[in-house]
């Protein structure tokens, strides 16, 4: 069996590698620009996506998850009271000011974290040993990616809105792209924003019987309370919400679309006319086989399959450079998130443009008469 | 072939055919009436422009005439479709060009198995009609050489092997030998001949050389797009006798 597309790949490899590596080029620009967005709508929704929550109540008609001020404390019976409500634990979060000792003076927020052992300790990404030094009071965690803004080093001191803290350790990723996290217990919290506990906690967090519908139970308790008394949203769809304030108010969405789209068209030119290239380099052979009674589907499927080895070629660079990327990212505290549907629809992308291309520059063939491309 | 030698392979009735650049319209056909039978070999001459391309296109059904109508074993391929005139061209031609637009990718063994995959021939066959259409060209040493690694004479036989191995009724040649020194010139045009008397093949030849001249069985003349000349030169050169196999080693 003859495949003329495997034996062209590999007589014109020096052709088809440039059309494989700005395919790979062209993807990994989409998955890194994607995934740096996302990771910076996930940066700025931490404490809310690594909560262990399955509901979140908040002050009603936020736009962004860090906009609620108070949920008033009488209606937590309410919670307590419906059938799939496992457990209830309140939850404060604010903006504050950082001094060290050595002048260093930043904004951050404060995010108050339940120690006490249930459903709903902790967050995601900190270890049981990192969360045990937030039970000594005025202690609290701190990225490592933010220690030097902070001046930060573990067992060092700092003041928080007046108050003395101890920096017990560090976490990692945990770096927002608002302003420097600053992890404590909530009871130390507490002491160290008196003025919060008024009328009650800016969020209650729910944790629910998984034998309950979710969005059932959310309807059940925006009902009990009614939407003028508190929001009831799942970090997914909170996490959203705010995702779309933050990318319509900061002007980001633009900028990361703006720049998308350039690497779209980037990505589409350059690999469009490599890939097209080789096909208009062999159009004569094309055209010759075509006299000879060659139908267009059967030098199509030639194309296509020339085609598929260049993209399956080139998704596997993309993927083994992004992981690359997404190591160094890691070690560098950028925010970076490729999840496996980014990967899937870049995978699809980068495998049609490589397939259109070719089509497109075998529709030479076929636009005009045999006779015409044999002269 | 089971084409009887008296059946026209291939007939054409006042063929008029014209391009169009921008302003300016080319009249290239201008009413040719042309028969070819099995078993011949008819070279079509002429000086350059003269038509004879265009004519051996539309003979061919690589391009279609204005007016007129050309069949092919008596059947007209004006009204065929795409995908029917395809399938005439399958069932019944093979072509040869100047170049021999062989893939650079594929062993000449491969060229030839290639056609004959893709036009869809049994696949036990494939290997055995694809050594036997070299072997008669006198590559059967040559097979597992790429183009990068032939002469322009080998090339062309490669060519010549890929048109022959579908065994066509009607073989078309444009221009064959014009990139051919004399020795591979000689031999691409005694193994068409062959393939004529043979084969039982029409073969029509576009050419402007004239050394071919003493091998053809018939011989028409192209002169601003009508013909000028039809004549079958009487006493063939004895060298055509000459084994082909022989000639090619």
């Amino acid at each position: 069996m003859v495949s003329l597309a495997r034996q062209n790949l590999v007589h014109e490899w020096r052709r088809f590698a440039a059309a494989i590596l700005t395919l790979a080029f062209s993807g990994l620009l989409i998955l890194v620009q994607v995934g740096l967005l996302l990771g910076q709508l996930d940066a700025f929704t931490l404490p809310l996506t690594r909560s262990r929550a399955d509901l979140w109540i908040t002050a009603p008609n936020i736009q962004s998850w860090d906009q609620s001020t108070v949920v008033p404390a009488r209606v937590e019976g309410l919670f307590w009271s419906h059938p799939a409500v496992l457990d209830v634990h309140e939850m404060s979060l604010g903006y504050t000011d950082w001094r060290t000792g050595d002048g260093a003076r930043q904004n951050v927020m404060i995010v108050g974290v339940n120690i006490r052992p249930g459903a709903l300790s902790g967050l995601d990404g900190i270890a049981a040993d990192t969360l045990a030094v937030l039970s000594t009071p005025e202690t609290v965690l701190v990225d490592q990616a933010d220690a030097a803004k902070l001046g930060a080093t573990v067992g060092g001191t700092a003041e928080i809105a007046g108050r003395r803290v101890t920096i017990g350790g560090f976490v990692r990723g945990f770096r927002s792209n608002l302003m420097p996290l600053v992890f404590t217990s909530a009871e130390s919290l507490r002491r160290i924003n008196a003025d919060w506990t008024g009328s009650g906690p800016p969020y209650f967090l729910l944790k629910l019987d998984p034998r309950f519908d979710v969005e059932q139970v959310r309807q059940d308790l925006e009902a009990a309370g009614g939407v003028q008394t508190y929001g009831v949203a799942t970090p997914e769809e909170l996490a959203a919400k705010s995702a779309l304030f933050w990318l319509e108010e900061s002007g980001a969405g633009t900028s990361f679309g703006f720049s998308m789209l350039l690497a779209l068209l980037v990505g589409v030119g350059v690999t469009g006319q490599t890939l097209r290239g080789a096909v208009i380099a062999s159009l004569k052979e094309y055209a010759t086989l075509r006299a000879l009674g060659v139908t267009v589907g059967q030098l199509r499927a030639i194309v296509v399959e020339q085609s598929l080895w260049v993209a399956l070629v080139g998704n596997l660079l993309m993927f083994a450079i992004a992981g690359l990327l997404s190591g160094l990212a890691w070690f560098m505290g950028i925010p970076l998130v490729l999840t496996w549907w980014l990967g899937g629809i870049t995978t699809l992308f980068v495998t049609a443009i490589a397939c259109l291309s070719g089509l497109v520059a075998l529709s030479v063939l076929y636009r005009s008469e045999p006779a015409d491309l044999l002269r | 072939m089971l084409v009887s030698s008296d059946t026209p392979a291939l007939s054409a009735r006042s063929l008029y055919k014209s391009y169009s650049s921008g302003d300016s319209r080319m009249d290239i056909l201008k009413g040719i009436d042309l028969s070819a039978r099995c078993g011949e070999l008819t070279l079509l001459m002429g000086p350059s422009g003269s038509g004879k391309s265009t004519l051996m296109a539309v003979l061919a059904g690589l391009s279609r005439p204005d007016r007129g109508t050309v069949s092919i074993l008596g059947q007209p391929i004006a009204d065929l479709g795409e995908a029917n005139l395809t399938a005439v061209r399958l069932r019944q031609c093979g072509f040869i060009f100047q170049s021999p637009n062989l893939f650079g990718a594929l062993s000449a063994l491969d060229q030839v198995r290639l056609v004959l995959q893709l036009t869809g021939a049994p696949a036990a066959d494939i290997d055995s009609r694809a050594w036997e259409s070299l072997k008669e060209v006198g590559l059967s040493d040559r097979t597992h050489l790429k183009p990068s690694a032939m002469s322009g004479g080998e090339k062309q036989r490669v060519a010549i092997a890929r048109a022959l191995v579908k065994q066509p009724t009607l073989l078309f040649a444009d221009e064959p030998t014009s990139a051919l020194d004399r020795t591979n010139g000689d031999l691409v045009i005694r193994i068409l001949r062959r393939i004529a008397h043979r084969n039982g093949a029409a073969v029509l030849c576009v050419t402007h050389d004239s050394r071919l001249v003493g091998h053809a069985d018939r011989i028409v003349t192209i002169d601003d797009g009508r013909i000028v000349s039809d004549e079958r030169p009487e006493t063939p050169d004895t060298f055509h006798h000459r084994d082909i196999e022989h000639a090619a080693s």
